[in-house]
């Protein structure tokens, strides 16, 4: 059934300046904790992908869901993930039941790719019992080919994924990032300073991350052992995709929950993976404590060509930025400011978004502890959600988000919804309904979006704005949209496409404020 | 029984009774168990003479006995009161901060308020690691003695490893120059203001603790780290070098500046050592 939302709940955020305005969305995260049950997987739901489903330029919100334990599945139609059309102006309606995307697994991460290149985007959906994958029709619909793909195998607690051509044959791979070998049956009982919470990660084992190589017709083989994954047990967060060193392949940057952190660098054409985080610098931050890392995004905010990382983290261990210089990764947390902006935060959802138009990556992330808010930590650990605004390589308070409610933030993703110009932020929240927040920005500077899809792709506006096409964006979550470039006063730019694989195109002087599509060569 | 033999016993415990009373004035704790000790084993249910063993046992410092005799105490009498106190205090002695906790929090809703009875509490709380719960305590402990500067220091130390570190700024500020001198003090203030406004701001208070302490170890830590971020590695290194000894995850920094200096050797060790021996938090 699909039903109409209005915005009842749509108010202005009162603040100084552009005012954003925020709106909810009718579904509940659940997550299935109670007072004195607190399974681990609980903490961790809230991954959403934005991409345009039904193929009609406006893109559509999909959510995920949790359910209930100790079954880890979803049990009461509550729990359903939600797929949200976007009808435009701003309006959405719940299209879940006609489109088959309810799901029945615990649900964490979400990740749009056209796995099959028919032209719809499809869907995999990571959950507590593995992988779900959903093949588009383009009607509207999804069906799930889970088991014909292959995916069914693994099922292993599955946080976070990423589309990607790891091989460069123009077909889309795929890793899925597991965080730790949990049983529900197994699960300790944690008492964190006289009260039940989540356990320390310590409780749980270590386990290896997935990757599948697309072999045509739908169908994945698992090539993990022989990419020499399995060599490398973490605690996979989330992952960012992006050619590190610059070898014309896609490498993989898995932040880890208080293990290290793992870069595997692409080798022999993609048929291997070599675990670098080490010898590339983004093992741990500089002060040598390995950090609660989180989400993470993997995008150049420094204007070099290059894709710098950042990733989230909890209160004392900073949202840790990396830059890029070529040859491995120089921690600038402190030079940019960052660690004094961070230090009081806990962080989920991160990314790079020029919010601002400024042609200078800004920083978002949804915000809030792991811990339980009827734990000791209480209330404290609901947390506001943040932006961060870039001026010349520093950052510094965004504005406009003051009134915003504090909350337990886990996913974010920034997007231009309403195709005025402007990147929207959308964020979710356990145990709360998701919330869009337009951007005020349109008509005072310009911008262009580039609408090409294919993870791996590297676009640059302008003389040194750059941007890495991803499937996988901030925590266990996923954005196919247009490229937003932030124009500042121009009105033309320079566009310049380099697909997986080398090709190239050119285009001078493109008119802003414009979203341009630009087909695979 | 006649009644006559009822009041010779009742004698013998008055006289008992007045005996333990005598050896506590007196001090002398030992005498004091011993007459309280007759009187419990006389009427085991009577929770003054037991909660007098308790304090006797207490005064005597055998904290193990006292807290026995106070637990039976408040097994009888549940309602808050000196018991709670000793109980907690005796736990205190015996290095049981968390099972502290407990009787001197009933302790609090004891009417008659010692003033001491916060700081008890704290004192439980930063022993169990509830450092929240303690930077509190401390606090409430030190509005009733505001000239007690040691428990506005234990406020501020409090806060610090609850990790608010905004709470403890403004505490450390207003202590500053009471301690001037104090190595732990500098350490703490400076690496707090590292923390909250940058490496360049808490430098001078870093530097002052390792001059004055040389083998405070965590200032030398947060001092090399604090030169790193400085992008100082020349300087960073000596400290680093002198703290990786107890802290292992030191030995990622001092990596980072042996290799900015080109000590590309020694940095491979140190970066050896490090992905061996630290310790994951």
């Amino acid at each position: 059934m699909r039903f109409l939302i209005s915005f009842a709940l749509a108010y202005a955020l009162a603040a100084p300046g552009p005012t954003w305005t925020q709106q909810s969305l009718p579904m509940v995260l659940k997550t299935g904790e109670t007072l004195t049950r607190k399974p681990l997987p609980a903490t961790m739901p809230g991954g959403l992908a934005v991409f345009d489903f039904d193929g009609d330029g406006r893109l559509d919100l999909f959510f995920t869901n949790g359910g209930d334990f100790p079954s880890g599945r979803k049990t009461r139609p509550e729990h359903a993930n939600r797929l949200f059309r976007n009808l435009g102006g701003m309006r959405f309606a719940d299209v879940t039941a006609s489109a088959g995307v309810a799901g029945t697994d615990y649900s964490f991460g979400a990740t749009a790719g056209d796995f099959d290149a028919d032209g719809h985007i499809d869907l995999l959906v990571s959950g507590l019992h593995g992988v779900t994958l959903y093949r588009n029709r383009g009607d509207g619909t999804f069906a799930d080919v889970t088991r014909q793909a292959g995916l069914a195998a693994d099922t292993r607690w599955a946080v976070a994924a990423a589309w990607f051509d790891k091989d460069n044959d123009r077909d889309l791979d795929l890793v899925v990032i597991h965080y730790v070998a949990w049983d529900a049956t197994t699960e300790p009982p944690c008492i964190v300073d006289g009260k039940p919470d989540f356990c320390h990660p310590k409780h749980y084992a270590t386990t290896t991350h997935s990757l599948y190589e697309n072999r045509g017709s739908g169908v994945f083989a698992d090539v993990s052992e022989a990419a020499g994954l399995n060599a490398h047990p973490g605690k996979g967060m989330s992952v960012a995709v992006a050619d590190f060193d610059g070898d014309g392949y896609a490498d993989l940057f898995v932040p880890n929950d208080r293990v290290f952190n793992q870069l595997f660098l692409s080798r022999n054409q993609g048929k291997k993976f070599e675990e670098s985080a080490f010898a590339w610098g983004v093992a741990a931050p500089l002060d040598g404590n390995p950090t609660s890392s989180m989400g993470t995004d993997a995008q150049d905010f420094d204007h070099d060509g290059r894709p710098d990382i950042i990733y989230s983290a909890l209160r004392d261990e900073t949202f840790p930025l990396y830059r890029n210089t070529g040859s491995g990764f120089e921690e600038v947390t402190a030079s940019t400011r960052l660690n004094v902006l961070s230090r009081l935060m806990a962080g989920w959802g991160i990314l790079f978004a020029d919010l601002d138009n400024d042609g200078e990556q800004d920083i978002v992330v949804a915000r809030s502890d792991a811990l339980s808010v009827n734990g000791q930590r209480g209330q404290a650990a609901k947390e506001p959600p943040s932006w961060f605004r870039q001026h010349k390589g520093r950052f510094e308070h965004g504005t406009g988000w003051d009134a915003l409610p504090k909350a337990m933030w886990r996913g974010a993703a920034a997007v231009d919804l309403d195709q005025d110009g402007c990147l929207d932020v959308v964020l979710t929240a356990l145990d709360g309904a998701p919330q869009v927040l337009r951007n005020p920005c349109a008509g005072q500077v310009h911008w262009l979006a580039v609408d090409v899809r294919m993870p791996g792709t590297r676009i640059r506006v302008g003389p040194s704005q750059w941007r890495f096409v991803s499937s996988a964006t901030g925590y266990s979550s996923s954005i196919a949209a247009p490229q937003h470039f932030g124009l500042g006063n121009a009105k033309t730019a320079d566009v310049e496409i380099i697909w997986p694989g080398g090709a190239t195109k050119l285009l001078k002087a493109v008119a802003a404020d414009r979203i341009i599509q630009v087909p695979q060569p | 029984m006649t009644l006559f033999t009822l009041l010779a016993l009742a004698q013998d415990l008055a006289g008992l009774s007045s005996e333990g009373a005598t050896a506590m004035r007196a001090k002398q704790y030992p005498a004091a168990v011993r007459a309280y000790q007759k009187l419990v084993e006389n009427d085991a249910t009577n929770p003054m003479w037991r909660l007098n063993l308790g304090m006797a046992l207490f005064y005597a410092e055998d904290h193990a006995g006292a807290a026995r005799a106070l637990e039976d105490v408040i097994q009888i009498k549940p309602q808050p009161g000196p018991a709670h106190l000793f109980l907690g205090v005796s736990r205190l002695h015996l290095q049981q901060p968390c099972e502290a906790i407990a009787p001197l929090e009933a302790a609090l809703q004891w009417p008659q308020r010692p003033q001491s009875r916060w700081t008890e509490l704290a004192d439980a709380y930063q022993g169990c690691k509830h450092w929240e719960l303690a930077a509190k305590a401390y606090a409430e402990a030190a509005k009733l003695d505001p000239s007690e500067t040691r428990l506005t220091r234990q406020t501020a130390h409090c806060w610090r490893m609850a990790r608010r570190y905004e709470f403890a700024k403004p505490i450390f500020a207003s202590l500053d120059n009471t301690y001037t001198a104090n190595a732990e003090f500098n350490f703490e203030y400076g690496d707090t203001l590292v923390r909250l406004e940058g490496a360049e701001t808490g430098l001078p208070w870093l530097e002052k603790s390792v001059a004055i302490d040389a083998t405070l170890l965590p200032a030398q830590a947060a001092l090399g780290r604090a030169l790193m971020e400085l992008n100082r590695p020349a300087e960073a290194a000596p400290h680093l070098e002198l703290a990786a000894k107890a802290d292992p995850a030191l030995l990622l920094p001092l990596s980072r500046a042996y290799r900015a200096l080109g000590r590309n050797s020694e940095a491979a060790r140190a970066e050896a050592d490090y992905k061996s021996r630290a310790v994951m938090p």
